[in-house]
């Protein structure tokens, strides 16, 4: 088995991994560099609890290759510690409206949540409405039931990070 | 309070006050509790109760996390009862310690210390404080969690920074290994032993293969290598393996095709044999059957553990790391399961991902002490993949249910009005018989382990065969099976199914999401059918008056005459509505779902009452309510496991879907305000965790008749099952 030396960008930070070809992103950042907030759920890209931004956008990291990411910068949960990342205020923002909210049980779907919200909230421009929230949160598994307050959690970041949350109302 | 003399079960075997509270020298509390966090926010709750009782901030209170060494032994985390035993248990001894605080005049509980004697036992008759009604404080564990930090025994010796065992110095001596399990496919295979050395000889240098009978695993130095070694060794190996039966629609014909049944009465009242005396020439029989299919616990975490044996000779000394639901029934199996002395093992609680029964925990807890046997002194992390999980773990088992009841005019009250209100007519019997494998497999209650795996061994332990717990526990297929309605005559028979190659076992509400599934429909076919409002019928039927009023509370809220009214003029449109009270003594709760039928059903609205007694922490018991009828949601109208002739094949999320964010409906819950300040009044704290199961997927069901006037029976309400009821 070779190993692989790959350049990349970890939380706005320059990082050098040294991983068996093959290895996924997920693997290198949970095992390799201790980042355990992206986590395994079924290593099939179907649940979404190993999201991670990449440049800007939500990716999941169960099946990416780690040489997938050189010339490309990976953002997790743990950057929240980082001020000078554009997404650090979505985050942030995002955070605080969970705990607000209360919108979590076991937790273990959280940061996965959290990466896919904070990617929608960089990308919206002035608005954003109930079904982009669910549209950018469907690729998420929720087993205890916190949907809701997730969405509730999402929309009052919204509103703190200056965006118009438009809303949509089904009922007979 | 009003119950300060019956101590909970817990007191009762863990009577000293020191088995529950431990006052430090800077004045802060240190509780013990032998229940465990699941993702319920239990250790929240317990920590609100423990801080109000003794005057502390929440802050100076601190939950000790769940250890055979050290923590009460509470059995189970299970049939939403936290409250009710490990929480009354820590109000009374704090209510105690407070007692002893003022007798010494203390400053502050610190001085308690030389106080409290090691033997004291709890003083059961000391009043406690009446009611919780400030405890709104929020989950403190949540902001580890946004943060991603590393609280999960997922995240616990994955690399050397988070190693499980520090001396000291904070460095370990032990090496951490990752190990695989490698395993023949069904309940019980055996291993073609010749093909074992060829098989082993081209294993990576690094990489250790062990044997034991049928069972087959490896460990290394890292996952990656682990994980390549077990598949090689999957491919490689071959087994004989037993079949399973053809599996038609989650299990429909199990009934059928099970080789054997245990039948028993599990109920009776009245005379059942004397019932055709009571009903007259105009009784009307009505009889419906009812299915729920098998279905997946699929925790969104696949289960993990870690152990070591610290002895030389693997003989003593093992600690293992677990999120399973009961540590001293895990810690009585593995002792078993090894053949040695239970106290020579500690096993200590670590979260996982969300848990609703009997998943993989403490099966995986099994692989990783059987693998660190053969390499002791080493701590082996096993981490199971999500196959694994969906394979290995026991499924909810796949129920039939029957309802037969007889109708006839109530000859006290039989005019038009009545008839309307539905007190025209009277239940004259009803009996309820149910097909299912037994609903638990847990540990602790066998003489032999209830291991998966360590059925494959040399020690060849028998395959144990699911069974039901006792009434007084609960019980299990059985469970809600008895209507909460009054009927002259009651019977409920209930049908073990035995021998079939499946494990089954406990989840969430056990057989009350079926029961409960069946007798709502069921009252609401009798309803439609006599010309009553579902509402009117249920009320008229019932006695206990926090039932009532529970029900008339979810009428006013949803404006239930007028909104049905107005639903049924839109297409597609319905609104339903079902009630339960959990165990027919946990928590009462009554739902109407309002849906739209497209080619499919869509679930639009939930309205949750719930009357869970004295309410501790309002947020935690709403979010517990919200999530079950969420989740009882994504089983009505998606779920059913499947499974090929060797094994379960509904492995991933493609294979079995659960709800998607686009398909959760908006989800509204009132709690009746049963909290006073009178203590003839305060009604005991009820557990809410299951109590939405039933009456949610009973709800959408009636919901969809009246959106389209199709009776869907079996579940889950697919469109391929919406589209056979309405053929029928």
């Amino acid at each position: 088995m070779s190993a692989m030396h790959i350049k990349t960008q970890v939380n706005g930070q320059p990082v050098l991994w040294t991983a068996d070809a093959g290895a996924n992103v997920l693997q290198t950042l949970r095992n390799q560099m201790g980042l355990t907030a992206t986590r395994y759920g079924c290593g099939q890209e179907q649940c979404g609890t190993c999201h991670v931004l990449i440049d800007g956008q939500s990716k999941p990291t169960c099946q990416l290759p780690i040489d997938a990411l050189v010339g490309h910068s990976v953002v997790t949960l743990e950057s929240a510690q980082n001020p000078d990342l554009p997404s650090t205020p979505f985050l942030k923002a995002l955070q605080s409206a969970f705990i607000a909210e209360q919108a979590a049980q076991c937790g273990y779907c959280t940061s996965g949540l959290l990466i896919s919200a904070t990617a929608l909230l960089m990308s919206a421009h002035e608005t954003v409405s109930d079904l982009q929230i669910r549209e950018a949160l469907e690729p998420h598994l929720c087993r205890c039931g916190t949907h809701i307050r997730v969405l509730r959690a999402v929309k009052k970041a919204a509103l703190q990070c200056g965006l118009k949350v438009l809303h949509s109302e089904v009922s007979a | 309070m009003s119950q300060p003399f019956i101590p909970s079960v817990s007191l009762k075997t863990n009577p000293l006050l020191a088995q529950w509270l431990r006052f430090e020298a800077n004045g802060t509390v240190t509780v013990f509790t032998g229940k465990v966090e699941l993702g319920q926010g239990i250790l929240h709750a317990l920590k609100l109760m423990a801080a109000h009782e003794l005057d502390l901030p929440v802050s100076s209170i601190h939950i000790q996390e769940a250890n055979t060494h050290q923590s009460p032994d509470e059995g189970m985390t299970s049939g939403s009862l936290s409250v009710q035993d490990s929480g009354l248990a820590i109000r009374q001894a704090c209510a105690h310690a407070v007692q002893l605080f003022k007798t010494h005049a203390c400053a502050s509980y610190a001085e308690l210390r030389s106080c409290v004697d090691a033997q004291l036992t709890v003083d059961v008759t000391v009043p406690t404080k009446s009611t919780a009604l400030t405890l709104i404080n929020g989950r403190d564990d949540l902001d580890a969690l946004v943060n991603g930090e590393p609280i999960f025994l997922h995240d616990l010796g994955i690399n050397s920074a988070l190693t499980p065992i520090k001396n000291n110095g904070g460095q370990s001596n032990i090496n951490l290994v990752h190990g695989r399990m490698v395993r023949g496919p069904g309940l019980r295979s055996t291993l073609h032993a010749d093909g074992w050395s060829e098989a082993v000889a081209g294993l990576l240098e690094g990489v250790k293969a062990f044997r034991d009978g049928s069972l087959v695993g490896v460990v290394a130095s890292t996952d990656e290598l682990a994980e390549k070694a077990a598949s090689k060794l999957q491919r490689l190996l071959k087994w004989d393996v037993q079949r399973l039966p053809d599996c038609r629609e989650g299990g429909v014909d199990l009934f059928e095709v099970a080789p054997a049944m245990d039948s028993q009465v599990f109920h009776e009242a009245g005379q059942m044999a004397q019932a055709s005396k009571d009903s007259n020439q105009d009784a009307q029989v009505y009889e419906a059957v009812y299915f729920r299919p098998a279905l997946h616990h699929a925790s969104m975490g696949p289960s993990v553990a870690l152990a070591v044996w610290e002895s030389p000779d693997a003989k003593s000394g093992l600690k293992v790391w677990s999120h399973s639901q009961g540590l001293f029934p895990l810690r009585k199996d593995l002792a078993l399961a090894f053949g040695v002395d239970a106290q020579q093992i500690e096993v200590q609680h670590m979260r996982g991902a969300g848990c609703y029964g009997h998943n993989g925990a403490d099966d995986v807890a099994y692989d990783a002490a059987w693998l660190a046997r053969h390499v002791p002194g080493q701590c082996v992390r096993v981490q199971w993949t999500r196959e694994e999980e969906m394979q290995q773990s026991p499924l909810a088992p796949a129920m039939r249910v029957k309802i037969q009841a007889t109708v006839q005019a109530n000859t006290e009250t039989s005019n038009a009005d009545h008839r309307q209100d539905g007190s025209g007519i009277a239940l004259i019997t009803w009996q309820h018989d149910i097909w299912s494998q037994g609903h638990s497999s847990r540990p602790g209650r066998a003489a032999t382990p209830a291991f998966k795996d360590s059925w494959q061994t040399e020690k060849n332990f028998p395959v144990l065969e699911p069974i039901n717990v006792a009434a007084a526990a609960g019980a299990g297929a059985e469970r809600n099976a008895v209507p909460p309605y009054i009927s002259t005559h009651v019977k409920v028979n209930a049908h073990r199914l035995l021998g079939l190659s499946f494990r089954t076992s406990a989840m969430r509400g056990l057989g009350a999401h079926a029961n409960v599934f069946a007798c709502e429909s069921f009252m609401d076919e009798i309803a439609h059918d006599q010309g009553i409002d579902p509402i009117a019928f249920r009320l008229s039927k019932l006695e206990d008056p926090r039932a009532i009023a529970l029900i008339k509370t979810l009428a006013d809220q949803v404006n239930w005459l007028e909104r049905r009214q107005r639903v049924s003029q839109k297409e597609g449109w319905g609104l339903g509505v079902a009630y339960a009270r959990y165990k027919s003594k946990g928590a009462y709760c009554a739902v109407v779902a309002e849906v739209e039928v497209t080619h499919q059903v869509n679930v639009r609205n939930l309205w949750v009452v719930a009357d869970i007694g004295e309410i501790i922490h309002a947020d935690g018991a709403i979010s517990q309510l919200e999530g079950g009828a969420i989740q009882s949601t994504s089983w009505a109208l998606k779920e059913q496991a499947h499974w090929d002739s060797e094994n379960i094949t509904s492995t991933h999320w493609d294979a079995y879907p659960i709800l998607r964010f686009s398909e959760v409906p908006e989800v509204q819950v009132h709690l009746m305000p049963s909290n006073s300040q009178n203590a003839e009044t305060l009604n005991s704290p009820l557990g809410a965790g299951e109590a939405t199961q039933g009456p949610t997927t009973a709800a959408i069901a009636n919901a969809v008749f009246h959106a389209v006037g199709v009776r869907v029976r079996q579940l889950p309400l697919s469109p391929d099952n919406l589209a056979k009821a309405a053929l029928a």
